[in-house]
């Protein structure tokens, strides 16, 4: 999964962070390596809330389910459920990265016609379901489809952190021109992500991360702000419960899961320890 | 670079003859996980004459753990376990685990994540399905023995905890503290193996959780709890869909100057245990026409939509009761979607999901890996949900003007339709159906038979009336009523064998589909009722213009009877369908606008809506519809209900 995603991003929708200690990193992409290989788990179940902000306006909330199983070697298996509002209730999200050039599968189960469709691993530049993340944050995206370089060291939030500039070799695969990231060294965590866009000399887009904690042994941020540095909309993520390497089977990662909600109700009893 | 830091350690940990720095010189050491190995190593030491000292380390470490999970029976393992060790795995165990109970064979648990996916293609290469890969966190003891290359010291060689890491290199990946700098020894590797296979006691992992917040995090929006009923409930219940309606038909020929629609329908699920659960569902429908010619109706009906009692396990799911069930591939109109009901009693007003109501039916889907096997039986048929009121201006028959949907227009036929009486009792059996689904290569295909009744209506002419219509039209029509119902519904059985399959293609969702039909209605020109061969097929494509919020949906579809004389019907079409649908400022607003359009006849139906969702989950919206087209078109028969639309719509 991009390191940057997996930092921040997704930490609400369920990434996990393990900790590794302490480092000194040759160079950028040392970093970027560090903080993709990072360790987080054989499998997780979380729930998360997805809070859309906006000045003026009410706040209006998703909440979700996401389940996490990383069988090695690239195979990396996620589906999500959400649960609020109504009107996208039960929906589902299934998506299967593979080991090498093999083609992602990815599927969405709509309720209303109690049927699962095929749908493009190709968009990037959506926005998922209305907040400030857009598909390609969603996907997985190794450490060579960019160049990486240290800029400096910065104390953030007093927290010592490395700066890493990611800038994409191939500009047409993706939606940003660059990315700044204030990488914590100890956590192997972004602390806060600059993205930048068509050509802007100022970032468009900053994630924040607001609380991050060690869960069963894995770095996890907790809580983090996706702010569109535009339009001021801010996306709050948040995990609400989370467990790691529990009994969550490769078979739950299938149609016949997505388009059953009853059929995980047994796997997320594991979130309340029943 | 972290498998580096691993491969190192273990360079480390099993063979390694090291040698540290000390006072500029080189002094040699040895890393052993086994204390006995360690202290034999140490009495070799001191008996050459060197003496030694032997400090212990414990180091945090990830291990992934390769096993066979599931078998119920011990022989069973065993007999795998046997199998395994025949193909070169060492070192196997058969355990009893918690929390399935039932036995698994652990092959392997190694630090490296890479050589346990290793293992893992080619257990899963050479057959195997139910291999696991699982993740933990070990502490590994160390026992570091220095060998210091001086004079033998009179005291006793002994075990001395420090809370020392390995040499620099090798504490990367692991939790221990940093050595004062001074203690940092340089290691030279002298010897490396390739084997990484940790057979070790496991210690428990202490909660030493930690939480980093950030100084400046005060967000209010945070903090939001996920209530019991989303997490701990066995009973879900919702309002599906709520709609308040107001519509203006824009035509002054139209039979109706406006009308109003309500809607609400509703499901509880409760989930008895984890094999079964019990849905009823309901949905009434409140329809009120202003008719230019003081017809007005009013239409309340309550109609149930899933209620079922359903029982699954590992590969099957069983239901009983009114289900909607909905099979094809394509979005709009599915060739192979005949194992459903469809609603034309707002004609095609609704959504082009919403168009299909629910029918008893008795369903088993059995899955196998990829592979599902779904069958339907439904006992009792029921057809197409059309208007109550034959007055409704979304009837499929126009007895007024005297035109029926898709039908050709003569004089003869314009004064016997409005004199028609239709008898539209149906009863019988629906049939039943069989597909097979599964996905290869990134490709989703489903095949399917079915022997079912079409539950669109198609009209049957009074035989008698007919053919006294061929001897004497005047007296015939003259004396319509006297035969009865001059047309009755019919809902002819049909083999049907059909497929479908869906792919990506660059930034694009390709779906096709096609199915033979064995009996499709028709009327001849003699205005007999038969039944004909034919094909339907749809081709359709999904994508994103500009990598954007805007989706849009192009479906290409046509249908063919392969009639043996000349029919009234149209015995072939080409349609083209779609939706767009964008959403803008902040995802408040959405723009969606759905068409359908004849590409071998002239027949037009677009509807643009703009709908507010600020205010969640529920919408205002306002859509024009736009019919227009030959008489035998849709977009024809349907021209005079263009309209403009006002309405609010939720769920809850």
């Amino acid at each position: 999964m991009n390191y940057f995603n997996k930092t921040v991003l997704l930490g609400c929708l369920l990434l996990v962070f393990g900790s590794l200690y302490a480092q000194e990193f040759k160079d950028g992409e040392a970093l970027a390596t560090a903080v993709y290989n990072r360790p987080d788990g054989d499998n997780s179940i979380s729930i998360g809330t997805m809070v859309l902000v906006e000045k003026g306006h009410k706040p209006r909330i998703r909440q979700m389910y996401t389940f996490n199983l990383d069988l090695g070697n690239g195979n990396k298996y996620m589906m999500i459920r959400f649960k609020k509002p109504a009107d996208i209730s039960n929906t589902g999200l299934l998506t299967l990265d593979y080991e090498g050039d093999k083609e992602t599968d990815q599927w969405v189960y709509l309720p209303a016609i109690n049927k699962s469709r095929r749908i493009s691993t190709k968009r990037r530049g959506g926005r998922f379901v209305g907040s400030d993340i857009l598909y390609e944050d969603l996907r997985d995206r190794p450490v060579d489809m960019d160049k990486h370089r240290i800029l400096r060291k910065e104390k953030l939030n007093n927290m010592e952190t490395i700066v890493l500039e990611s800038i994409p070799v191939d500009p047409e695969n993706s939606v940003y021109d660059k990315k700044i990231l204030w990488i914590h060294p100890e956590t192997l965590l972004a602390l806060r992500v600059d993205s930048y866009q068509n050509g802007s000399k100022e970032p468009v887009k900053r994630v924040l991360a607001r609380q991050i904690e060690k869960k069963q042994g894995y770095w996890t941020v907790m809580k983090s702000i996706v702010r569109d540095l535009k339009t001021h909309h801010e996306t709050h993520l948040q995990i609400n419960k989370i467990k790691y390497d529990q009994n969550v089977p490769e078979d739950m990662f299938s149609l016949k899961y997505l388009e059953d909600p009853q059929r995980e109700k047994v796997i997320i009893k594991q979130l309340s320890g029943k | 670079m972290l498998r580096l830091f691993i491969k190192s350690i273990w360079l480390l940990v099993l063979i390694p003859i090291g040698v540290i720095a000390e006072n500029n010189k080189p002094v040699p050491y040895s890393v052993f996980s086994n204390k006995a190995k360690a202290l034999n190593f140490a009495e070799q030491e001191k008996n050459s004459g060197n003496r030694t000292n032997i400090t212990t380390q414990i180091q945090t470490h990830q291990r992934y753990v390769v096993y066979l999970k599931g078998y119920a029976q011990w022989s069973a393992a065993f007999k795998q376990a046997q199998a395994l060790e025949q193909m070169g795995y060492k070192n196997i165990q058969v355990v009893k685990g918690s929390p399935e109970k039932r036995y698994s064979i652990i092959i392997a648990q190694l630090l490296s994540k890479k050589k346990a996916g290793e293992i893992f293609n080619k257990l899963r290469g050479s057959g195997l399905k139910n291999i696991r890969v699982k993740a933990d966190t070990i502490k590994l003891t160390r026992y570091i023995v220095t060998v210091h290359q001086l004079p033998v010291p009179t005291q006793s060689d002994s075990i001395t905890k420090i809370p020392q890491p390995l040499p620099k290199t090798a504490a990367k990946s692991s939790n221990t503290r940093q050595l004062p700098a001074e203690q940092v020894p340089q290691t030279v590797i002298k010897s490396k193996s390739e084997d990484d296979i940790l057979i070790i006691s496991e210690e428990e992992i202490s909660n030493n959780d930690m939480i980093i917040v950030m100084s400046d995090a005060t967000d209010v929006t945070f903090d939001i709890e996920i209530g019991d009923s989303l997490e701990n409930s066995n009973v879900d219940w919702a309002i599906d869909k709520m709609i308040l309606e107001e519509e203006l038909f824009s035509r002054s020929s139209s039979d109706a100057t406006n009308a109003e629609y309500a809607h609400v329908s509703s499901h509880v699920n409760w989930r008895i245990s984890d094999n079964w659960d019990v849905q009823l569902a309901a949905r009434v429908d409140a329809y009120k026409q202003h008719g230019k010619w003081g017809t007005d109706i009013n239409d309340l009906n309550l109609d149930y939509e899933d209620n079922y009692l359903r029982y699954r396990d590992e590969n099957v799911r069983l239901t009983l009761g009114t289900q909607t069930i909905r099979w094809g591939r394509v979005d709009i109109i599915a060739p192979t979607d005949n194992m459903v009901t469809m609603d034309l009693s707002r004609g095609v007003l609704p959504n082009w999901d919403d168009l299909y109501r629910a029918s008893l039916a008795m369903r088993a889907e059995l899955f196998s890996g990829k592979n599902k096997l779904d069958f339907v039986y439904l006992p009792k048929f029921r057809e197409a949900e059309l208007p109550d009121d034959k007055e409704n201006v979304w009837y499929p028959i126009n007895f007024r003007k005297g035109e029926i949907l898709g039908g050709k227009i003569t004089p003869i036929s314009k004064t016997i339709l409005q004199n028609a009486r239709v008898d539209d009792k149906v009863d019988g059996e629906g049939g039943m159906g069989l597909r097979f689904s599964s996905n290869i290569n990134a490709i989703d295909y489903a095949l399917t038979v079915q022997r079912v009744r079409l539950s669109a209506p198609s009209y049957k002419i009074n035989e008698k009336f007919r053919q006294d219509l061929f001897i004497n039209p005047q007296a015939a029509i003259a004396n319509q009523y006297s035969y009865g119902y001059t047309y009755s519904e019919e809902h002819p059985r049909n083999w049907i064998v059909g497929g479908d399959m869906a792919f990506q293609w660059k930034d694009y969702t390709l779906r096709f589909e096609g199915a033979w039909f064995s009996d499709m209605p028709a009327t001849t020109k003699n205005l007999e009722y038969k039944k004909y061969d034919g094909f339907r097929w749809a081709s359709g494509v999904e994508f994103y213009p500009g990598d954007a919020d805007t989706r849009v949906i192009l479906q290409l579809s046509g249908t063919h009877i392969d009639e043996k004389e000349k029919i009234v019907d149209r015995d072939n079409s080409l349609t083209l369908a779609g939706e767009s649908e964008s959403l803008f400022y902040n995802n408040r607003w959405r723009f969606n606008t759905k068409f359908s359009l004849g590409l071998d006849m002239k027949d037009i139906y677009v509807s643009p809506e703009i709908a507010f969702l600020g205010w969640e989950p529920f919408e205002i919206y306002t859509a024009v519809h736009y019919f227009d087209g030959s008489d035998r078109s849709m977009g024809g028969f349907y021209r005079e209900n263009s309209m403009i639309t006002f309405g609010w719509r939720g769920r809850y």
